[in-house]
């Protein structure tokens, strides 16, 4: 299964319930406004760097360099997609829930 | 038939309150097997005493107390939601089991497809 | 495999470009989009008034393009669509309003047409949540 998030999880509380309700072996990819979440020193970082190694993580390219998130410096967990893996993701997971 | 899972997560004054409901409703209309969990601000449509009348809107609540009635078979709401805006599930009109984390996470994975609206 | 793609918010959010970039690539990469299904602000991409200024991009012209080249399905929910102010002639005439602003590729029609899209995809994705 894959989650997709696109709040920041500064306005919206729906970024704390993705998280809590995600299970191991599970994948989450953050678009727009949720790659914020990514940004170093902050709670929600932590909370994505302590997701179970099982869950796989992944951020939009385009929406990171749109709000300018340096890509080097993601989490060592994070794969960064285009649109076209993204597409693949979708098919690789049986299902996908948008948050 | 591939069920559904909505998760209606915003309070009752919100157009997408109803628009969540909708979509349940019109699921089990075409014979889906469907669930429906209130989540977030979305446990604040199952406070009781509520009077839409008083902000000029139409009452939610006639709608939620048909959903059993129009075959959405699993009404459930999210401990952690509640817990986190002082209700207690025993003031809540509808008698939707109370699911925590983990049962959530069951949940999602049981449902076929899932929307949360 | 065929995609349902969902859209949820209007043409000033970022979710109409997601939705956009998302359905192309899907298309590319030589999978099928059975049906588009455009509910609650997600209608007003259907609305052929907005004017954008010339330095912009305009998404609801590259949503509709895109429906048409690829002769796509796309389906506004009309209840949403009505409340919006989203209106094709038949409806402009229906509820005695002034004017329609909405027409082919786009198609007027019930949230049905959203839960029968999400029976027969073998993916369903929702933008604009």
């Amino acid at each position: 299964m894959l989650h997709i998030l696109r709040h920041s999880p500064h306005a919206e509380t729906r970024f704390a319930s993705c998280l809590r309700s995600i299970n191991a072996g599970q994948a989450l990819l953050l678009i727009e406004e949720a790659v914020y979440g990514l940004l170093p020193g902050t709670a929600t970082r932590d909370s994505l760097e302590y997701l179970p190694a099982s869950i796989a993580l992944y951020a939009l390219d385009v929406d990171l360099q749109a709000r300018g998130l340096a890509l080097d410096d993601l989490p060592g967990r994070t794969r960064v997609i285009t649109h076209a893996m993204m597409v693949e993701l979708c098919v690789e997971r049986t299902k996908v829930v948008s948050w | 038939m591939k069920s559904l899972l909505v998760i209606s997560r915003h309070s009752p004054a919100r157009p997408q309150a109803r628009e969540a409901l909708d979509v349940a409703l019109s699921a089990a209309a075409f014979g889906v097997p469907c669930g429906i969990l209130f989540m977030d601000d979305g446990v604040f449509q199952l406070i009781k005493g509520q009077d839409a009348a008083q902000i000029a809107q139409k009452s939610l609540a006639a709608n939620l107390q048909a959903l059993p009635l129009y075959g959405v078979e699993d009404v459930l709401v999210c401990q952690h939601s509640l817990g986190d805006r002082g209700i207690q599930a025993n003031r809540c009109m509808l008698d939707a089991r109370v699911l925590n984390n983990a049962e959530i996470a069951a949940l999602i994975e049981h449902y076929d497809q899932v929307l949360t609206l | 495999m065929d995609f349902a793609i969902a859209l949820l918010a209007g043409p000033q959010d970022p979710a109409a470009r997601s939705a956009l970039e998302f359905s192309r690539a899907v298309l590319a990469a030589g999978h099928r989009i059975s049906r588009l299904f455009f509910y609650r602000d997600g209608v007003l991409l259907a609305s052929q008034l907005n004017v954008v200024p010339q330095d912009e991009k305009d998404i609801g012209a590259e949503w509709r393009q895109f429906i048409q080249d690829n002769h796509l399905d796309a389906v506004v929910c009309i209840a949403a669509a009505l409340r919006r102010g989203v209106l094709n002639p038949a409806e402009a005439e229906r509820w005695d309003r002034p004017a329609a602003n909405t027409a082919e590729p786009w198609e007027l029609s019930g949230l049905g047409q959203w839960v029968d899209a999400l029976q027969s995809a073998d993916r369903a994705v929702t933008f604009g949540t």
